[in-house]
């Protein structure tokens, strides 16, 4: 073999090396993100479990729970009173005071809504920077049935 | 000594200088590679630590709302009276999970905060176990929403397990 050819080969192993630690290199950035498809699990349970905790809760209202005041708010045609407020009012305060004590008190953003056969009713609660900026975000929605129709009670908190 | 073999001589130490290079040289590129393979291991062992952490906090919350001694008999709540009772046994015994239906955690020493924190319509916290690790220098905080009964007022609360992992 000749000179030239023996640098030339040397090069080109050198070559390969180099390529070969490039590629190492982008594969173990790509994989840096560990799988988390557990841990995203266990968080939109939680999501859920919010929803489920806050319709749940009595209201102060004669013992009605927010599921009930939800309820009566899509359906009733008289609805339920309360210090002069109706079932809407009363149980968007409610809702309103959970989850400015439980969320805010974090500093979570979140987006929580309430739908009676897919139209808003009206009770929406957002916090006060909003979910628009939120690049990852936990959303559940819990389904009640009405009798005459559904009831979709959803919540979206940021992920930070 | 002739020209000739003086001109081969220097041939010769530029030829041996030229492979002290390359092999500095994949050396340098050997060392690298290492110093970075050894620095991505120990931040993504970090990472999966801090998942570990969390996972298993979320499993801890997911015992304790489901203990029969605690969770209410028909609702999926927790009773505010149990509650109160099995944390006064788990002082006293210095141990939450005394069963092997605990699984790990019966056989192992719980480092952690477990606070139930009521938050609305009624506002308290009851300390369900408290025990900190020696020489702890970190903790993380998990929080986990339940609905929580008072038999007394009969109202469901709105409330968060609030678990304090040291580690």
């Amino acid at each position: 073999m000749r000179r030239a050819q023996v640098e030339a080969f040397g090069i080109a192993i050198a070559i390969v090396l180099i390529i070969f630690i490039v590629l190492l290199f982008i594969g173990f950035s790509a994989n840096s993100k560990p799988s988390n498809v557990k841990q995203e699990i266990s968080y939109n349970k939680l999501t859920w479990d919010f929803v489920n905790a806050v319709i749940k809760t009595t209201s102060t209202c004669e013992g009605y729970s927010i599921q009930d005041l939800l309820m009566d708010c899509a359906t009733a045609d008289e609805k339920i009173l309360c210090n002069g407020k109706d079932s809407c009012e009363y149980s968007r305060q409610e809702i309103n005071q959970t989850l400015i004590r439980s969320l805010g008190a974090r500093n979570d953003d979140y987006n929580f809504s309430v739908k009676y056969n897919g139209a808003p009713i009206g009770i929406n609660s957002i916090s006060t920077d909003g979910i628009s900026s939120c690049r990852n975000s936990n959303y559940a929605t819990v389904p009640l049935s009405t009798g005459s129709g559904t009831l979709e009670v959803s919540i979206r908190i940021c992920v930070k | 000594m002739p020209v000739n073999l003086l001109k081969r001589d220097r041939e010769g130490q530029l030829k041996s200088l030229e492979t002290v290079a390359a092999v500095v040289f994949f050396s340098l590129l050997l060392i690298l590679g290492i110093i970075f393979f050894s620095r991505f291991q120990a931040e993504q062992g970090s990472q999966q630590k801090e998942e570990s952490v969390a996972l298993d906090a979320v499993s801890l919350a997911q015992i304790i709302i489901e203990m029969p001694e605690i969770r209410c008999e028909m609702d999926n709540c927790i009773d505010i009276y149990k509650l109160e009772a099995v944390a006064g046994i788990a002082k006293t015994r210095g141990n939450l999970f005394y069963s092997s239906a605990f699984g790990s955690y019966a056989n192992s020493v719980l480092y952690a905060n477990i606070t139930l924190k009521e938050i609305y319509p009624e506002e308290g916290s009851i300390l369900l176990y408290n025990r900190t690790k020696p020489g702890s220098k970190s903790s993380q905080l998990f929080e986990f929403p339940v609905s929580a009964y008072n038999a007394t007022s009969a109202r469901y609360i709105f409330s968060m397990l609030s678990i304090r992992r040291y580690i």
